[in-house]
This record gives structure tokens, sequence and C-alpha cells, in this order.
């Protein structure tokens, strides 16, 4: 019984979504927007048990004084003076018509010297990490993490301006280091006897090849044609590659969640509901 | 001798403590900000599609800005509120600020505070602009001011009835803006502006996101959004736009563009990450030589 | 009195002085608007009225303003009291405006002014009214193809229930779960899971949970701690529901404590720095993050990889999925994660709904491959049929 009801909300509540993103008549147009805005309040009541809880498990540390408990007194502290702050207006005008974040207030106080510059801290945390896991993940291992490098060194050196000013000095480098490539990857299917990527390989260096003398001879006489560029490239990876690569993923996870919701709105997926047995 | 140890460096430089790569990244972030080194930006397609659309807008016209973010993202997105009010301010636009992050009320009170009021005196409140503040209810707020802004909003940040703001007497719900200019900094953000927000209005959307989301809205580039600014570096090229379109206001004074300072060390950050990644991997390819060759004495 | 007659006839003549002289203008006015309508917006809730009308010919016409009339009781400062109200002008050539924020069912009249630089002229008076429908046929191929979408789940997991026989894919990262917590057990440390950011309207966070149920049913088995940090206290309620229910169905419902899930905060980096907190101090042994995350991601995952914890990650958010790939052992990204819970379940219906997926992905294949064909093709030979297929699967069916 206690999954029964549960379920059976779900599936009706779910059904009619599925129907009011067809139907502009009311009442349909305004359900979304009520149920979101039910969802909210929920919420909002609920943080009552996430305040309370963490009221709780803290007080239980520092009364236990187990180990670290000076850190769960810094929490109690800080949540008990916003708490008062923010219920008193302390330091502002008081009333319940007077914006919290009226001039002079301790809770602007304590946004502006406090909370924005530990939440500004945390997040520049991420320059660092980013770092040290690029550091350790970008390795030439094998072929896929091999390309994955050199893509991210491309777009590495496209964001800094230092891949401008190489290929604007050396206009057709990037087509000679991509001819350099092809001539290695030829060698490789010669040595093998593997002919039919040796003449795929072949056509395709001479195609750059005869691009970058052509570019050459036409720069030379003042021609529009350009040659290659580091942000050239960064672009194309961007609008290419990895724009097809995020829509193939996107693609998987709008049919993941079409699956899922499916799941849950026919109760084939049910261990979200909890227990059944009391 | 010699050749004993050069493995191990390689070995050790594998291995690195982290703390060395962030004393590196920590140096390449305070030098140049230190010595105020600063680089000319070139704007992408994406960037200055925003700052032609903007361009195009017939003064007079009404721009949504939603400054969705918090402090944390403050220094990628700032700069970017701080130009878009400075081009709209220029071009005389009615600037309406909303905002679906709690936090980005006082990001508004920054921008307005420090950029409308002091650059642009003529502008009154409820005149040109109004900050219609934070409301709760996250994309489910965009669904609602699609057809009525006064189904949650009865009041101006200050308190004052909607009705009694003189700019807002023709302005029903999102239909009756000519453009709407986010600036986000996760969800909600951008992409429920475009999917709630421009597709169901057809009122045009573009606007700037943290440079890590920035990828994840590129598909809905230049069809469902009409210009994308990522991160720190699209800001700064938004402002040497600004520079170039207004040097008669602008030409000498870069103090107070923010994007173009902060892109010093950037630049240089992102220098030591390429240097970082070459490094490794060298010494990744020869601590690999140098254990094929241990393997080989070994069966020997 | 016949002083202030005089007075006031001066007055008048005063005022009305400018009119008489702009009515004697050279400039005639133009000729004004014909075949003004006003038709309801289709497929809407009833907000919208578009005013249509024929583009005058008069080369001198340099703007149309659309009036409306104005509702009882409906005021608007300065101009309170004027029967007609502005909608907005519309330039030379543009033949339509839509009023978008109509009162449903309520008849409006409208008029168009054709205006020039001097003078201005009046259409007809038209009304007209907007309406709801109760279908909206722009989503016509949405309800199509989710519908086909839908029904292939559907009949996947009903064939999976009459015992058909289904294969799906090994998955890495679910497959080390088990190893993951064994080595946490080995340990004696914590195992640590993380739902995500989200509240529980997001689906992601779902998926998390259900997921939460399988790995604390193996840490119960294994009789390892297990510690959940959450940010939303709805998540909290329902984590605690779905941990007691895995302990239960282990067979260990006393070694369940209702303090396994708890709540930290619901701000991003505070939540962030409680977590990394936990981890540098308790040193868990496992580290799992599955759900929607976002700058936290690599902030958390590095402070694990720091720790030397065996990670595993899975988020349906695409930007996130470098960085867990980056700083995990393992990640499961985006449609993964939703398959997770039926991957790890082994129950047939869940696995069936797997199999519908793919259904959806060879439509979309197929859309994909169509599309690019056809595309390729008119671009080279310039056929205008193949350019409306194009066209077609653009904007009719896949907007």
């Amino acid at each position: 019984m206690r999954r029964q009801i549960p379920l059976l909300i779900t599936f009706v509540v779910g059904v009619i979504m599925l129907f009011e993103a067809f139907i502009p008549h009311p009442p349909f147009d305004q359900l979304n927007e009520s149920l979101s805005i039910t969802f909210d309040v929920l919420a909002a009541f609920a943080f009552v048990l996430g305040g309370g809880n963490l009221v709780k498990i803290h007080l239980a540390k520092i009364s236990r004084s187990e180990p670290g408990w000076g850190y769960s007194a810094v929490t109690m502290t800080g949540f008990f003076a916003m708490l008062a702050i923010g219920l008193f207006k302390l330091g502002g005008p008081s009333g319940v018509r007077h914006a919290l974040e009226a001039e002079g207030s301790w809770f602007q106080a304590a946004y502006d010297y406090c909370f924005l510059p530990l939440s500004a801290t945390t997040f520049s945390l991420l320059a660092f990490f980013v770092a040290s896991a690029s550091y350790r993940a970008f390795r030439a291992k094998n072929r896929e993490a091999t390309v994955l490098l050199i893509a991210a060194l491309i777009i590495l050196l496209g964001r800094t301006l230092v891949g401008t000013a190489l290929t604007e000095t050396l206009p057709g480098s990037l087509e000679l280091l991509f001819g350099a490539l092809l001539a290695t990857l030829a060698w490789e299917q010669y040595r093998s006897k593997r002919w039919i990527p040796l003449s795929l390989i072949g056509a395709l260096g001479a195609f750059v090849l005869g691009r970058t003398l052509y570019g050459y001879l036409i720069l030379a006489g003042g021609g529009d044609f350009y040659l290659l560029t580091v942000p050239d490239l960064v672009n194309w990876i961007m609008v290419v590659p990895q724009l097809a690569g995020q829509r193939a993923i996107m693609i998987g996870i709008c049919l993941g969640i079409i699956s899922m919701s499916l799941r849950l709105i026919l109760g084939v997926e049910r261990s979200y509901l909890g227990s059944d047995n009391d | 001798m010699a050749q004993e140890k050069r493995p191990k460096m390689s070995d050790r430089l594998q291995a690195i403590d982290r703390r060395w790569i962030f004393l590196f990244i920590m140096l390449a972030v305070v030098i140049p900000l230190a010595f105020d080194l600063t680089i000319d930006e070139v704007a992408t397609p994406e960037v200055q599609a925003i700052y032609d659309r903007i361009e195009n807008l017939p003064p007079g016209s009404n721009v949504l800005l939603p400054f969705d973010y918090g402090p944390e993202s403050e220094p990628e997105l700032q700069p970017m509120a701080d130009s878009y009010v400075r081009h709209l301010g220029r071009r005389k636009q009615k600037l309406f600020f909303m905002c679906l992050w709690p936090t980005g009320q006082a990001q508004t009170l920054k921008t307005v505070s420090q950029v409308l009021e002091q650059e642009f005196t003529d502008y009154s409140y409820g005149r040109d602009y109004v900050m219609l503040g934070f409301r709760p209810g996250g994309q489910g707020v965009i669904q609602v001011v699609v057809t009525d802004f006064r189904t949650l909003y009865q009041s101006d940040v200050e308190g004052t009835p909607i009705d009694d703001i003189p700019m807002m007497q023709n302005v029903k719900g999102l239909k009756d803006m000519d453009l709407i200019l986010n600036i986000s900094g996760g969800f909600p953000g951008l992409k429920e502006w475009i999917q709630f927000g421009g597709d169901r209005t057809g009122v045009p959307v573009a606007g700037g996101v943290t440079a890590v989301q920035a990828p994840l809205l590129y598909p809905y580039y230049p069809g469902q959004l009409s210009g994308i600014m990522g991160g720190l570096k699209a800001a700064a090229e938004y402002e040497s736009l600004l520079i170039q379109g207004y040097s008669e206001a602008y030409g000498t004074d870069t103090e107070r563009f923010a994007a173009i300072r902060r892109m010093g060390p950037q630049t240089l950050a992102h220098l030591v990450i390429i240097l970082f990644l070459v490094v490794g991997n060298v010494a990744w390819f020869a601590s690999r030589g140098s254990s094929r060759e241990r393997l080989k004495s070994l069966e020997k | 009195m016949q002083l202030l007659c005089t007075l006031g006839l001066w007055l008048a003549v005063l005022a009305l002085g400018p009119l008489l002289e702009a009515r004697d203008a050279p400039s005639e006015a133009p000729s004004p608007p014909t075949r003004v309508q006003a038709l309801d917006v289709p497929n809407d809730s009833g907000h919208a009225i578009e005013i249509r009308w024929k583009d005058s010919s008069d080369p001198n016409v340099h703007s149309y303003e659309v009036f409306r009339s104005r509702l009882p009781g409906e005021s608007a400062a300065g101009d309170a009291g004027a029967p007609w109200m502005s909608l907005g002008t519309a330039g030379p050539g543009e033949e339509s405006l839509t009023f978008s924020s109509a009162e449903r069912g309520v008849r409006y009249s409208f008029k168009v002014a054709a205006a020039t630089a001097e003078a201005s002229a009046d259409s007809e008076i038209v009304t007209g009214e907007s309406r709801a429908q109760w279908f909206d046929w722009n989503k016509l191929w949405i309800l199509i193809i989710g519908g086909a979408i839908c029904f292939f789940v559907v009949l996947f997991i009903q064939l999976a229930t009459r015992g058909r026989k289904l294969f799906v894919r090994k998955i890495a990262g679910l497959e080390a779960v088990d190893e993951a917590v064994g080595r946490a057990t080995e340990m004696g440390r914590p195992v640590v899971f993380v739902p995500g950011i989200m509240d529980m309207d997001n689906v992601q966070t779902l998926a998390g949970l259900t997921l939460l149920g399988y790995v604390s049913r193996t840490i119960a088995e294994y009789d390892a701690r297990l510690d959940v940090p959450v940010s939303r206290s709805l998540v909290m309620t329902t984590g605690r529901e779905v941990v007691k229910q895995a302990y239960l169905e282990a067979g260990r419902p006393e070694s369940y404590n209702e303090d396994m899930v708890h709540y930290l905060t619901d701000e991003q980096f505070g939540y962030v720095a409680g977590v990394n907190g936990m981890l540098l101090r308790d040193e868990p042994a496992t580290c799992l993050y599955m759900g929607a995350f976002f700058a936290e991601s690599l902030l958390l995952a590095e402070t694990g990889n720091r720790i030397g914890a065996i990670q595993i990650a899975g988020t349906a958010m695409p930007s996130q999925l470098p960085f867990f790939v980056a700083a995990c052992d393992y990640t499961l990204m985006g449609e993964e994660l939703f398959a997770a819970s039926a991957y790890l379940s082994g129950d047939p219906k869940q696995l069936g709904s797997l199999k519908g997926q793919d259904v959806g992905k060879l439509i979309v294949m197929a859309a994909i491959v169509l599309g690019s064909l056809a595309s390729t093709v008119a671009l080279w030979t310039g056929s205008e049929s193949l350019q409306s297929v194009v066209d077609f699967l653009k904007l009719e069916m896949f907007v």
C-alpha cells in the first residue's frame, strides 16, 4: 500500500504532464507552472528537515567531542549567526516589507565580506585542479589519448594568442606539420605494404601539399587565399568534432531520459520509493 | 651513474607533487597582475554577433537582462555584464534586470551602481531601467513570465508596484522584449532561457556563460542562440569591440575593462599548462623507454 | 463677462491655430492600409492576435502604427481615458504585427494607421479575439517520433517480461562497483556516495538515487561504512528511504543508521568545501559521484584522487564529463547513468527499456544519414525537390 499510492500518483501526473506538452488549452497551459511552484513550496518547507539534520549531527559531534569537533563548532556558529541576522534583519530596517539586502544590513555585509570571498576562493581552486588533473590525464598512452592530447594542445594554444602569433609569422607551418605527420603515417603503411591506406594518405598529402604551394604562390601574388592558422583550427575543432561528439552525447542523454522517465511513470523502476515493508 | 639518474628524473617528473604545479600556476597568475600585462584581443564571430545585434537594435528597445550567477563566477561573468550594460547604455536601450538565482540580485546591483549610475547619469530608474529582482522557481519563473510578468512580479526590488513604473506600462510578458541577454553561471541559465524563453516567444536570445559551459551551448548557435560568449576570453573580446566602436569614449581608458586586464594571467596560466603537458609527456616517453631497457637487462 | 468670453475665444483660436495650420499643410494624407484583418494566432493558449494589412503603395509612408481598443477599467499612465492604445509600429513593407498579451476570449477592436512625415491615415476598424486550441500542431512530429520511441520502449519491456533474452553491452564502470566496495571493506574505510547537487525534480538525481539503492545493498552485504552527504533536503529524505530499504533487503537492518545520509547545505561551493573536508579527514577508499554536477565535479574528483580513492562517476552533464574522465577511474557517460540501475538490477523489464532506447537511436541515425545525404546531393545538383526534403527535416520534423 505504501508503494501503491505513490506509484499511482507518479503514473497519473506523469501521463498528464506528457499530454500537457501538446495541449495549449487551459487548464493544461498553467499545469507545468503550478506544479513547478508547488514543488518549490514543498522544497522550501523541506529545508527545515535538512537544517534540523545539520544541527543534530554537528551538535552531537560537539557534545561527544569527536575528532574534528572544532569544525562542527565553526559550522554551528555560522549557521546560528546567519539565522539570527536573517530572521531579525539585524543592522537594516526591520519588518516584512523591507528587503533583507537593504542598505547597512548585516546580512548584506556577511554576503559581501564572508560568503562572496569564500565562494570565489573555492571556485578558483578549479584553476589549480585543472592544471594538476590535465597534467595526469593528457598522456599519449595510446592512439585515442594522443588525438585527445593534440586537440587539447591546439585549443590551449588558440586560447593564448601564442598560436596566432606562431602561424602568422610562419604561414603554412600548420600545413607543413600536417604534411610531416602524413608522411610518417605513409611510411608506416608503405613498410607494412598496406596499399589502400597508403594511397588514401597519399591523396590527402598531395591535397595538403598542393594547397600549401598554391597558397604561397597566390599569397605572393596578393590573392585572398589564406593558409590554415591556429584560430581556424580551434574553430574547426570546436564546431565540427567537438560539436558532433557533444550532440551524440546529448541525443544519448535524451533517449536515456525518455526511457528512464517511462520506467518511472510505468512503475518499472521503483527503488527510489524506498521500503515497502513497514 | 649518469645513466641511472636519467630514468629517476623522468619517473620523478611523472609523479611530480601537485603542489609544484600549483606554485607555477600561482606565479603565472600573480606576475601579470603585478606588472599589468595585457594582450589585444580579436573578436570571434559568435561574440561579434552579439555586438552587432545590439548595434542594430533601434534606440528605446526593450532588453531583458537576467543575471543568473553568483560571486563564484563573478571574475568571468561580471565583465560581460558591465560590457553589455555599457553598450546598451550607449545605444539608449531600456533595460529590464531580473534574476533566477538568489545571488543574481547582488550582482545586478553591482553593475547598476558601478556602471549604469556612474557612466550614464541620464538614465533614470523606472523610465530607462528597472530591477525586477529575484523570484524562486528556476526555469518555472521563465515559463510564467513568458505570458505575464505580473503573475510573479507585483513589485520591483524596492517594493514599488509594477503598475507604477512607467517603463512597465507597455510590457506584459516576455514577448514584449526585443532581446534577451542572459548571463549565467550554471542552472538555470542560458540553456533554460533558450528552451523556455526564446523558443516559446521567438524573442532572440544571446548571452554569456563560463568557459566550462560554453561547449554545451554551441549546438544552439546560431539557430536558437544569436550569439554566445564563453568565459573571460570572450568577455575581453567584447571589451575590445567596445573600445574600438566607441573609441571617443573609451579610447584611452582601459582601466575599467576588467576582462582585458584579467586575460594576462589566463594566457600565462594556459602557457604553464601547455608547458606541463609537454614536460609530462616527455617524461612519460622517457620513463617508458627506460623501463623497457630495464626489462631487457632483467631478461639478460 | 464679455471680457471673459473674448479671452476664451482668443485662447481657443490660439490653441486651434497650429492644428488648423497642420490641416492646411500642402501634403495630403497617405492612403490608409487596406484589407486589415485580426486573426487568432493558432497553437497557443489564447493570448495572441495577429493584425495583418496590405502594404500601402504610397512611397511616403514611413511607418504603420497599430492600435487596439482599451478594455473597460484598463488604464495607462499619461493617456488615461483615450479609447485607443498603441501596440507598436511596423516599418514600410511590413504587413503584420502580433498583439501578444491579449486576454483570452475578449473581443478587441484594431485599427492600423499609415503615417508619412506630416500626416497619418487610419484604416477601417476590425475586431478579433484570441482563442485557446486543444492541440499544438507545431509539435505534431515531436508527438509522432516521441510516441514511436515510447512505443518501442514499452514493447521491449513487454517482450522482456515474456522471457526474451536481451543483450546489453558491458559497462566497465558498473562492473567495478563491487570491487570498489570490496576494497573499502578490506581497508576499513568508508564509501562516499554523492548524488549530485540538484533536487528531486531532476531525473539525474533520481538515476543517482536508484543507483544508491544497489550500491548500498552491496555495502550492507560487505558490512562497509557508507557516507552520503547531500545538498537538498528532499534528496536527504528520499536517500534515507532508499538506503534503509537496501539494508533491509540485505538482511542487515541493524546496521542502518539514519545519519548515513546527511544534509550539508544547498549552497554549491559551501557543499564542495564540506565534502572536500570530509574526504580529506575520513580518507574514504571509494568515492561514487552519480547525478547532476556543475563546477564542483573536478573540485570533488581531484580531491578524491589526491587521497587515492577509487572513483566512479556518472553524470549526464556533458560539460562536466571531461573533468570526471580526467580525474576518476571510471565514468558513466550520459545515457549510461540512466541505464545503470537497469544494468545492475538485471531486471528483464528494465533491460527491455534499454532495448527500446536503441530503436530510438536507430530512428535518429536514419534521420541523420538521410538528412546529410539529401543536403549534400542537393548542394551538388541544386535540386529543389531534394532541398525541400532537407527543409522539411530541418524546419518541420526536428525544430
